[in-house]
């Protein structure tokens, strides 16, 4: 045979070798959840390389999940709202958490909350709001391949892309680079541990990235991040806000999800997710705090209208011991904040006590049901707050020597 | 149809192939033809209705090389008068589609005018096809092309290798070539083609493609009016020159190699230009087709009318001790940034391709008056070899970096403000979970004004070692044409007499673990298919 047929022949059968091995290799680490297979300890226990597939993971793992309860929301639902929390009630479980980052809250929630019911048992949902998805309209949700992995359409039909949709991702999951590299990522990941990124059977993800941060640059850099980022979206906001007239943007997507609740027997639970005083800060000074009261204001009356026990609301945005925590100096990565990550991000432990608020009324002092009869009071108290919260930064600017701590703080730690 | 696509590897390919030997097993003609009607069906793959666009123009320039053919000999005035028609007939075609909004927009900048900017189809890779045509016109004009059919032509035009993107091929390279091809089989061919091919195609999705993800997000923040800073504003210019110089080096070699799959060899467009020398060099190296277009159609024919022109009047030429500035400026500065101003203007309508275009012509004529100075100011320049070719090579090599920014910028502010930020204007700062991680030296840095950030330290660091990687790549290893010189992978390639040993050492022979080799490139090419993305050049 001439050399050159010679290569050509090795070539062929090398590359397929190659390429199946390749394929086989992904298919047993299975780096995004696509495959039901069970994790094997040791070896693909944790999933690293769903980082940028979540939503690819989620939509299947949920079929798996068949949840009884379904989280929605973004990466602040995704990050730490825990679906094997003991504070679940019983009869809620199994939970199952489809927080998605880098979603958008309003059409996103109604999709999660579409797939979750598909899969056949779903009787509650709980939704963890941001403030700012609600201070400017999303924009159209294109036909992507997020819409093609639904199990039904819109009309409540069954999707009929669904299938070549899963073809196509079965295909992504065994058969390309990226998949490849996060096999091995995963298999490098086998001891976990805390700098290690999972997203469990469940739904539920670890914070990994926050704490790789916060170790080598501290939190402050954290907190600084998002702030910038949250200051430079202010001017779109109140452009936006300027001429908008009505309830606040994407409240007709909380509807339709009510009206889907009501119908298909499904209780909901609205949760307008705590965010630390650094953002607050931002929108009150961006004269955004009247928005954020009509926000609350309109959620309100959506569950008024809805004239049903199945759907409530509550509220924890406030100036309270777990929002006004000293964010630590530049420099400093010791320091840890018990509650946030950065300005937008709460940690599992705050996640946690909203869910004991929500599900068991303690702690008494944070949070509260957003009702149309209570809803003025709630916005007032939370003003009192801001004003004693400003009031005290201002001293606390003036006097460098003084120990600052917030005096929400004092009294948390001395009712502690 | 994209060259990285899986349609186009496991679908159009094979097929195009197997239909090509199999046919030509039997008649030669049969095989071309199934070849041309292939390329018509890649053509218009992405929008059939390009086809639609872009045949009448190939016919009407067809039947005016018909004319100058008959009247070349008979009425050689005609016959000029002709070549005239079809030039002004395939800059206007080529006009109509690519600037129309781009004159509208700048006669609404200039004069305050509101004339509305329609979006008009840009038929598929019209900048290549329109230079190929015009080259072909004036080849026909010159007698250089004595004798033309129309399958041939139709077949010199649209051969799918080089439609979309070039190279700019010439009919009398091309058509003797297909009249001396082999329709069948050739294993040597197919090993070269595919070698070229895959390592086109892993320059492209591994290399050239994830620096997108770096440097995008950074020109985004430019367009925003941010500045980047000392560090992002360079990373942001290196990452993009590197960025486009995988994306072109990827596309030359899967072109030449497509083309061998058929026994054809292409001319050379690309060979290693960021390892030049001298602007001049440069352009010997990027994008070598489109050089030698604008060379041989705009800029000698000019300068040779402004030489006879100040002959005529008996002034002073160009060239040796005695060159005066005005002669300078006439014959070489002039001819040198209207040429540039039209490769600017070819690869986009904007404003900053023409600022960039313009920038290089400024850089080329510079380099050209220190080639005649420097005997002059430095007599014994020629004696320190080493030192000239490293400063050359350094002063190019920054220089082709900060006009690269102009190239990919969206606006003339934005990089403008990205210069700023290589300059320094806006800061020196870097990451202070980076600071904090360099000891001694974050010390040092802060000495000399190097400040901390709240930027992600991690993200700079992922930035910095992407371009040091590339850069080892395209400057310290050799390239696919070095690979294969033994097997003449481009037209006139051949191996050089003195070889680096690393040339050496990474020569390409059909041997078994070249092969296996390929196969792991081929494979991660493959593999790393699922992400779609373009050629930067398609557009052009």
């Amino acid at each position: 045979m001439p050399r050159q047929s010679r290569f050509l022949l090795i070539w062929s059968v090398a590359l397929l070798v190659i390429l199946v091995l390749a394929a086989g290799f992904n298919a047993v680490i299975n780096p995004y959840e696509l495959f039901a297979w069970q994790r094997i300890p040791g070896l693909n226990e944790y999933k690293p390389g769903t980082r940028n597939h979540v939503a690819l993971a989620k939509a299947y793992q949920v079929e798996r999940a068949r949840p009884v309860t379904v989280i929605l929301g973004t990466s602040r639902a995704y990050l730490a709202m825990d679906a094997a929390s003991p504070v679940w009630p019983e009869a809620d479980r199994p939970v199952y958490n489809y927080g998605t980052p880098g979603s958008n809250m309003s059409e996103v929630l109604f999709r999660e909350l579409r797939q979750a019911w598909g899969t056949g048992r779903l009787r509650h949902a709980v939704a963890i709001l941001d403030v700012p998805a609600f201070l400017a309209p999303d924009p159209p949700l294109s036909r992507g391949p997020d819409q093609r992995r639904l199990l039904f359409l819109d009309d409540g039909g069954p999707n009929p892309d669904r299938r070549a949709q899963y073809l196509n991702d079965a295909f992504l999951s065994v058969l390309t680079m990226g998949a490849l590299v996060d096999s091995v990522s995963t298999v490098l990941a086998r001891k976990g541990g805390d700098t290690v990124l999972d997203l469990r059977p469940d739904g539920t993800a670890t914070a990994a990235d926050f704490i790789n941060v916060a170790r080598a640059e501290g939190m402050n850099a954290l907190f600084t991040q998002k702030d910038e980022y949250d200051l430079s979206r202010i001017a779109g906001f109140k452009r936006v806000l300027a001429d908008w007239h009505g309830p606040m943007p994407n409240m007709g997507i909380l509807r339709d999800m009510i009206q889907f609740c009501l119908k298909h027997d499904v209780t909901l639970t609205l949760i307008l997710g705590s965010s630390h005083a650094d953002q607050m800060e931002i929108y009150r000074q961006a004269g955004l705090w009247p928005y954020i009261e009509q926000l609350k204001m309109d959620l309100a009356k959506l569950v008024a209208d809805a004239h049903s026990d199945s759907i409530t609301a509550w509220d924890f945005v406030e100036y309270g011991p777990y929002t006004t925590e000293p964010v630590p100096p530049r420099g400093d990565k010791v320091t840890r904040l018990k509650w946030f990550w950065e300005p937008v991000h709460f940690q599992r432990a705050l996640g946690e006590i909203m869910l004991q608020r929500v599900f068991h009324g303690r702690p008494a002092d944070f949070g509260a049901p957003l009702t149309v009869a209570t809803v003025e009071a709630r916005n007032q108290l939370v003003r009192d707050q801001q004003r004693a919260f400003v009031g005290w930064r201002l001293a606390c600017e003036d006097n460098r020597e003084a120990r600052c701590t917030p005096p929400h703080e004092v009294a948390a730690e001395a009712s502690r | 149809m994209l060259f990285n696509s899986y349609e186009f590897i496991f679908g159009f390919l094979p097929v195009v192939l197997i239909g090509f030997y199999v046919l030509g097993a039997r008649r030669r003609d049969w095989a071309l033809l199934w070849l041309t009607l292939a390329s018509l069906f890649f053509y218009a793959w992405w929008r059939p209705i390009n086809v639609l666009l872009i045949a009448p123009s190939i016919l009407i320039n067809l039947g005016l090389a018909r004319l100058m053919e008959r009247y070349r000999e008979s009425r050689p005035a005609l016959a000029r008068a002709v070549l005239i028609c079809g030039i002004v007939f395939n800059l206007c075609f080529l006009g109509y589609f690519k600037y129309t909004m781009f004159l509208r927009g700048a006669v609404n900048d200039i004069f305050g005018t509101d004339l509305v900017l329609t979006h008009i189809i840009l038929p598929l890779g019209i900048s290549f096809i329109t230079f190929q045509k015009i080259a072909f016109l004036a080849d026909v004009h010159a007698g250089r092309v004595t004798s033309f059919t129309f399958r041939d032509y139709a077949l010199f035009v649209l051969f799918f290798p080089q439609l979309i993107a070039g190279p700019i091929v010439h009919y009398r390279e091309m058509m003797p070539q297909f009249r001396a091809i082999s329709t069948r089989f050739n294993a040597e061919d197919a090993a070269v083609g595919a070698t070229l091919f895959f390592m086109g195609l892993a320059k492209k999705l591994i290399l050239a493609d994830p620096m997108a993800l770096v440097v995008s997000p950074l020109y985004a923040r430019a367009a925003r009016g941010e500045a980047l800073g000392f560090v992002d504003g360079w990373i942001a210019a290196l990452g993009f020159t590197l960025q486009i110089y995988f994306d072109f080096a990827g596309y030359s070699d899967m072109a030449l190699g497509l083309a061998r799959f058929f026994g054809i060899k292409l001319p050379v467009n690309f060979n290693s230009p960021l390892k030049a020398a001298s602007i001049i060099e440069f352009w010997q190296r990027w994008h070598v087709s489109l050089t030698r277009f604008l060379t041989a159609y705009i800029y000698n024919p000019l300068s040779l009318f402004l030489a006879r022109r100040r002959m005529a009047a008996g002034k002073p030429g160009f060239g040796g001790r005695d060159t005066t500035a005005a002669s300078f400026a006439t014959l070489l500065l002039m001819p040198t940034m209207l040429t540039m101003f039209v490769s600017g203007l070819w690869h986009g309508a904007g404003y900053t391709y023409i600022v960039w275009g313009l920038m290089h012509g400024a850089m080329i004529s510079l380099n050209h008056a220190w080639r005649l100075v420097r005997p002059r100011i430095w007599p014994g320049a020629k004696d320190h070899p080493g030192l000239l070719a490293s400063t050359g090579f350094l002063l190019t090599f920054v220089s082709v970096v900060v006009a690269m920014v102009m190239f990919r910028a969206p606006t003339v502010g934005a990089a403008a403000s990205i210069w700023g930020d290589l300059a320094g204007a806006n800061g020196v700062t870097l990451p202070e979970g980076l600071l904090a991680r360099l000891g001694p030296v974050a010390h040092w840095l802060h000495t000399i004004g190097v400040q901390p950030d709240a930027s992600s330290g991690s993200q700079i660091m992922q930035g910095v070692l992407r371009v040091g990687v590339l850069l080892l790549i395209a400057l310290g290893l050799p390239n696919t044409l070095q690979i294969l010189a033994p097997y003449e992978p481009a037209i006139g390639i051949r191996p050089a007499k003195r070889e680096p040993m690393l040339v050496r050492a990474a020569r390409w022979t059909p041997s078994g673990s070249w092969a296996v080799g390929l196969a792991a490139i081929s494979a991660a090419g493959i593999l790393s298919l699922g992400q779609l993305s373009e050629f930067l050049y398609w557009q052009f």
